[in-house]
């Protein structure tokens, strides 16, 4: 599959931007705004706003997620921040502090 | 047992596949690693890795760049420094300066920088007055044995210029305002100089005139001078002024090579 | 390209010096020692074992010796494997091939995209 991926021992600081889809095993800080689904791997970590239209995070997030889709947080996922989203699935298992959006 | 799997597959793909900034990726910030990093998109910042950087074609870095092995085929701006080598490849575009122990520029590819080649201790003093001559003298002593059997005052003439010419080069100011301020240096010597520049005229077709005089635009413009500038502050305090004193102290020397050509004819 | 009417080169054998300057419009094979300067219409040979301690300016040049100078090209440098390097080199060419050592700096011409254009001026 063609696309984004950044690896596990990959630090970004700073911001990334594109129309392609993502996977982080690495460590992104800052800031992700593509117009593609973004999934952080379980040994992702990411200290950043995620924006983007689908939203899977197996690993850590620390960091505002907004989906234009959906937000899914799978079991062992770590999210600490706020999700505004359509549809917003949190799995048994993750852990979660922060607000939740669903636009109502 | 789904969730099994989804977990499993970005584990392997994180095995099997290098870090890759896509086509359509823009990364702005700082990127560190220790496993080979495919740009095929557009980094600014800096990158810093253990392992191979490929820039791909379609790769833009603008952008420091420190790696073990640097593989170019798209644009990189900003220097590059790698400990193992740096390859330009047909289609690279390079403004930069580059330091590695090897480096290779293929036909196609296109550079406008400084190179430093060997290894980083051996070059980098060489940067300074007394390094200088030892680089030279390992030189002249490897490969021009030819050059001590001409005779006793050889020496004396042959090790001035030399020592003076160092630095002024490795000063690393613009290469080709220096050279082209050199030529006409030379010009203003002795009648003998103009042939060469002769030719020059005689062949106003070849594509460095127009081109060249934009290339030289844009250095004065921009910050390769601010740089190189700095290359002077950061590597050698005195270098700086050593080298200017010496610079007009090699002038002298022109008188000399005009009196040789008198000879040769 | 202006040598290739003439069949046979310039050329300075292994133990061969020219301390003075070397003028002319023919190709140049140089298998000795140029201590001056060479500026010719023609293309230029640097053999392996041969040094060049001066400027150079020609049409075109292959180095598989040594030069200490800078070198100017109208057409091509090419530093090819176990040549030693110590100078600028300008051309609109310049190939340095792996092996080589080579010291200084390269200019060629260099088209960046615009954008990129504004950001090296920044």
């Amino acid at each position: 599959m063609a696309g984004t991926v950044i690896g596990r021992t990959i630090v970004i600081d700073g911001e990334l931007a594109g129309d392609e889809a993502l996977v982080v095993h690495g460590t992104i800080k800052g800031k992700i705004e593509v117009r593609q689904r973004v999934e952080v791997a379980a040994d992702g970590v990411v200290e950043a706003v995620i924006a983007a239209p689908q939203v899977t995070v197996h690993g850590t997030v620390v960091g505002d997620i907004f989906a234009s889709e959906r937000a899914d947080l799978r079991p062992e996922s770590q999210v600490i921040g706020n999700i505004r989203a359509p549809r917003v699935l949190i799995a048994d298992g993750a852990a979660f502090k922060g607000s939740v959006d669903m636009g109502g | 047992m789904a969730i099994a799997q989804r977990q499993g597959a970005p584990k392997l793909g994180s095995e099997g596949i290098s870090t890759v900034i896509g086509p359509e990726i823009q990364v702005v910030g700082r990127i560190e690693g220790s496993e080979e990093l495919r740009i095929q998109g557009y980094v600014e910042g800096t990158i810093q890795l253990s392992e191979a950087l490929i820039v791909e074609a379609s790769g833009v870095v603008v952008a420091d760049v420190r790696a073990r092995d640097v593989v170019i085929a798209g644009i990189i701006v900003g220097d590059v420094l790698a400990s193992g080598r740096v390859v330009l490849q047909a289609g690279a575009r390079v403004v930069g300066n580059i330091t590695a122990p090897r480096v290779s520029v293929a036909a196609g590819a296109a550079l406008r920088g400084q190179v430093s080649m060997g290894d980083s201790g051996e070059d980098g003093p060489a940067e300074g007055s007394t390094g200088g001559r030892t680089s030279f003298g390992r030189w002249r002593g490897g490969g021009s044995a030819s050059g001590g059997s001409s005779g006793g005052r050889a020496p004396a003439r042959g090790v001035i210029p030399k020592i003076t010419r160092t630095p002024s080069r490795s000063a690393a100011a613009p290469a080709v305002q220096r050279a082209t301020a050199r030529a006409q240096e030379r010009e203003d010597a002795p009648g003998p100089r103009i042939p060469p520049r002769r030719f020059t005229r005689e062949e106003p077709p070849v594509p460095a005139s127009p081109a060249d005089q934009h290339a030289q635009d844009e250095i004065d413009g921009d910050g390769d001078v601010g740089a190189e500038d700095e290359l002077i502050e950061v590597s050698e305090d005195g270098t700086v002024t050593t080298s200017l004193g010496k610079k007009q102290a090699a002038r002298p020397r022109l008188p000399v090579r005009g009196k040789h050509i008198v000879e040769h004819r | 390209m202006a040598g290739t009417m003439n069949t046979t080169p310039c050329f300075i054998g292994p133990r061969m010096t020219v301390r003075g300057a070397l003028l002319g419009e023919d190709d140049l094979v140089v298998e000795g020692r140029v201590e001056g300067s060479i500026a010719i219409a023609g293309h230029l040979v640097i053999a392996e074992g041969g040094v060049v301690e001066s400027d150079i300016e020609v049409e075109s040049v292959d180095i598989r010796g040594q030069v200490v100078g800078d070198v100017i090209a109208s057409s091509s440098v090419t530093i090819h494997p176990g040549a030693q390097v110590h100078g600028n080199v300008r051309a609109p060419r310049v190939v340095i091939e792996d092996g080589a050592h080579f010291k200084g700096s390269v200019e060629m011409d260099v088209e960046l995209p615009e954008g990129l254009a504004r950001v090296r001026a920044r």
